[in-house]
């Protein structure tokens, strides 16, 4: 293989491969990007065995043929180079050597037969999907999807074709849920979508997590597909396919509140800003807030035997009974982050019960968060 | 100052078997499991301690070191009523005692008015009650602490008793061997060896930040212990932390599918341990214990799993299976307990069908 290739070009997309190359991995060869150059193009794979990406870029293809070389570093040598443009020339032990001006390296590398077999997903059939909305709602679940293999069908987010055109997405790891259903106007299905995502599936953190890192909103369109048992996500030239959780996700509607006569409305950015300051006495052991609703507004309380005690009041709009119950702060903290109304409104049923938060003028996503027992 | 008395039985299993029947009283005689099926010595009578037989060892190897040993299986029926008459006469001493186990117990005397409040004169009654009415023999030790108390008892033993008073203490611990105290293993002991620490003496001469350096966060306990330093209550009701059964197989279980399949007994015999002892305390987690053939051992616990079901330990035992994946020859589940010092809020779940 030998190609011609502008540095530019070639470290954009061996960024993208950076997340799913791993480090140490007992298998040495997946940290390593197979390059295949054939016609004027170079494609670039990569893969965890559960996270495959493929990516391609124009060049000039002086010799095709193949060659895996470490992802990484040759990501921070084509990163590192001045010159615009490089060469490269695999050898016959598979080493590679790349010169670029005045530079000369030789890379080491192995067959490209010992490369894992990457599902080929030019077949899929493709839904588009606003980047901008799906991100979102990565952003509005990641935080609260599982880390604990124990639990791996909630080390995922659901993800579901409720209706015709709308897209649900929810995570919990069992203590807080985050749910939101949204209709991008790019998505446009007719009775096509496969049945696993009418029925739902489980996207791992980790997929959704390099979607997040490597689509921009103001990129070229996303689109999704079932193939086997992976979702593929095609975005440019990039192909991302992710091996869903198998299992089934837990029925989260039972554990939805009820619409209560005990919604508090209250400014977001006191809330965030009070929970700040009143977390600073919070034990670091339990990171335990208190949050306390009645006539004088809602406050927030927090103690600690090396700390000392804290509370602050903020005003609310709240004509329900005097309740309340205690709290991970983090978990507060996270929800907030993600909510964008200027009110939001807080439903704490009581100590025990599952507690609602939700921006006030967006019904379509909601977050609960389990209390402590104080 | 404190007076504490630390009673333990002598050869407790083999001194009932011996008392029981004659025969066996001057014969090698070890109580524990069956050799050919990789079973333990749980005690070892004096004949057979003279070949090196010593409790917790394998039964295969006190019968290499010992060939004409008799090893009796445990009658713990027989052994818990025995118990059970000790713990009685405690009673009628003190109202703090602390159990360590069927044959051993702390008592603090502290402000008793028997026999003028001496502790001596109490554990010597002990003692010759305990063989009044079991017929076996108990030794003692009597100090101002536990750990004192604790090694004293074992100094002149069998039949015999320690006093360590206040002012013996410097003489009693200097000498004492490192191993002799709580926490100092075999690995300790090394290490300790190669830094030339060979007595509590040796351990005095190092300040508290050399400790330090050395055994980290055990150094403060360390510094008081050699000298002779130890202010643990006697506790009157040890609050179980946590329940677990294990078993150690006479054939090593080949892969995961036969540690799954063994789990069944192992949660029948749990669960029963569980009914009986009727802890009021909840469940906080669950978690397995796996020994492999290469002694490589390894446990698994899980804080946010609250029922001891065998799915659960199935999904447990697989990752704990995964990190020596080679046959396994002992096996153990356990769940955990509530316990006083989980003091503070707890996170709740949310109330997912799983």
């Amino acid at each position: 293989m030998k190609i011609r290739i502008s540095c530019k070009a070639l470290s954009e997309e061996l960024f993208k491969l950076q997340g799913v190359v791993s480090q140490r991995s007992t298998l040495a060869i997946l940290s390593n990007a197979l390059l295949e150059a054939s016609g004027n193009t170079l494609t670039l794979h990569a893969t965890d065995l559960d996270i495959s990406v493929s990516t391609s870029c124009a060049c000039e293809v002086l010799e095709p043929g193949r060659v895996t070389l470490q992802a990484r570093s040759l990501f921070d040598i084509v990163k590192n180079l001045e010159e615009s443009s490089l060469e490269l020339e695999t050898e016959d032990n598979h080493w590679a050597q790349l010169k670029s001006g005045a530079v000369s390296c030789r890379i080491v590398g192995t067959h490209p037969d010992d490369f894992p077999h990457i599902l080929d997903t030019s077949n899929v059939e493709l839904f588009p999907i606003g980047s901008e909305v799906f991100l979102d709602m990565i952003d509005k679940t990641l935080f609260s999807v599982s880390t604990d293999d124990a639990r791996a069908n909630l080390t995922g987010a659901f993800f579901k074709v409720s209706e015709k055109r709308t897209l649900l997405m929810v995570s919990t790891d069992g203590h807080r849920l985050s749910k939101i259903e949204t209709r991008p106007e790019e998505f446009v299905a007719g009775d096509n979508i496969p049945n696993a995502l009418r029925e739902g599936i489980i996207i791992p953190r980790k997929g959704l997590a390099e979607i997040r890192r490597t689509v921009d909103v103001k990129g070229p369109e996303l689109s999704f597909g079932i193939l086997e048992n992976s979702i593929v996500f095609k975005y440019g030239p990039m192909s991302l396919s992710v091996r869903l959780i198998e299992g089934t996700f837990p029925d989260f509607t039972q554990v939805l509140p009820r619409e209560s006569d005990k919604r508090a409305v209250v400014q977001k950015d006191l809330f965030l800003q009070s929970l700040k300051f009143v977390s600073l006495f919070a034990s670091s052991k339990t990171y335990n807030v208190r949050l306390s609703l009645g006539p004088e507004g809602l406050q927030l309380y927090a103690s600690d035997p090396d700390r000392g005690e804290a509370t602050k009041t903020v005003p609310v709009e709240y004509s329900g009974p005097a309740v309340k119950a205690g709290y991970n702060f983090r978990y507060l903290l996270d929800v907030l982050n993600v909510l964008e109304s200027d009110v939001v409104s807080v439903e704490i049923i009581d100590t025990l019960s599952p507690t609602l938060l939700r921006d006030v003028d967006r019904d379509e996503m909601l977050f609960v968060v389990m209390p402590m027992r104080l | 100052m404190r007076k504490i008395i630390h009673v333990d039985m002598d050869c407790f299993y083999a001194a009932i078997e011996m008392r029981d029947n004659p025969a066996l009283r001057d014969v090698p005689l070890a109580v524990g499991g069956h050799p050919e099926r990789r079973g333990v010595i749980a005690t070892a009578n004096y004949p057979a301690r003279v070949f090196g037989v010593r409790s917790a060892m394998a039964s295969a190897r006190a019968m290499r070191l010992c060939p004409q040993l008799t090893i009796l299986p445990p009658n713990i029926t027989k052994y818990r009523e025995a118990s059970q008459t000790i713990r009685e006469i405690f009673a009628r001493f003190s109202q703090v005692i602390e159990p360590l186990s069927l044959d051993e117990a702390f008592l603090d005397v502290t402000g008793s008015e028997d026999f003028q409040g001496s502790a001596t004169l109490i554990a010597n009654e002990i003692r010759r009650l305990i063989f009044e009415q079991t017929g076996l023999t108990a030794s003692a030790g009597v100090a101002s602490n536990k750990f004192l108390a604790k090694v004293a008892s074992d100094v002149n033993k069998p039949d015999g008793i320690q006093v360590v008073a206040p002012h013996e203490i410097d003489a009693f611990i200097a000498p004492l061997p490192v191993a002799r105290i709580p926490g100092v293993g075999p690995v300790t002991q090394q290490r300790m060896k190669a830094l030339g620490l060979h007595t509590c003496r040796d351990l005095q001469k190092r300040s508290l930040e050399q400790l330090a350096r050395e055994f980290g966060n055990w150094a403060p306990r360390l510094y008081e212990l050699c000298r002779g330093i130890d202010e643990r209550p006697v506790r009157t009701e040890r609050e179980a932390k946590s329940v677990s059964v294990e078993n150690t197989y006479p054939h090593d279980l080949p892969d995961l599918g036969a540690c799954i399949q063994a789990l069944p007994p192992l949660l029948e015999s749990l669960e029963r341990r569980l009914r009986r002892n009727q802890h009021a305390a909840a469940i906080r987690g669950i978690f397995v214990k796996v020994k492999f053939d290469d002694f490589q051992q390894t446990t698994l616990e899980r804080r946010e799993i609250k029922e001891p079901t065998i799915t659960n330990y199935a999904r447990l035992l697989e990752s704990a299976f995964d990190r020596g994946k080679r046959p396994v020859r002992l096996l153990g589940v356990g769940v955990r307990l509530e316990s006083e010092d989980d003091e503070g809020p707890q996170q709740l779940e949310l109330p997912l069908k799983r």
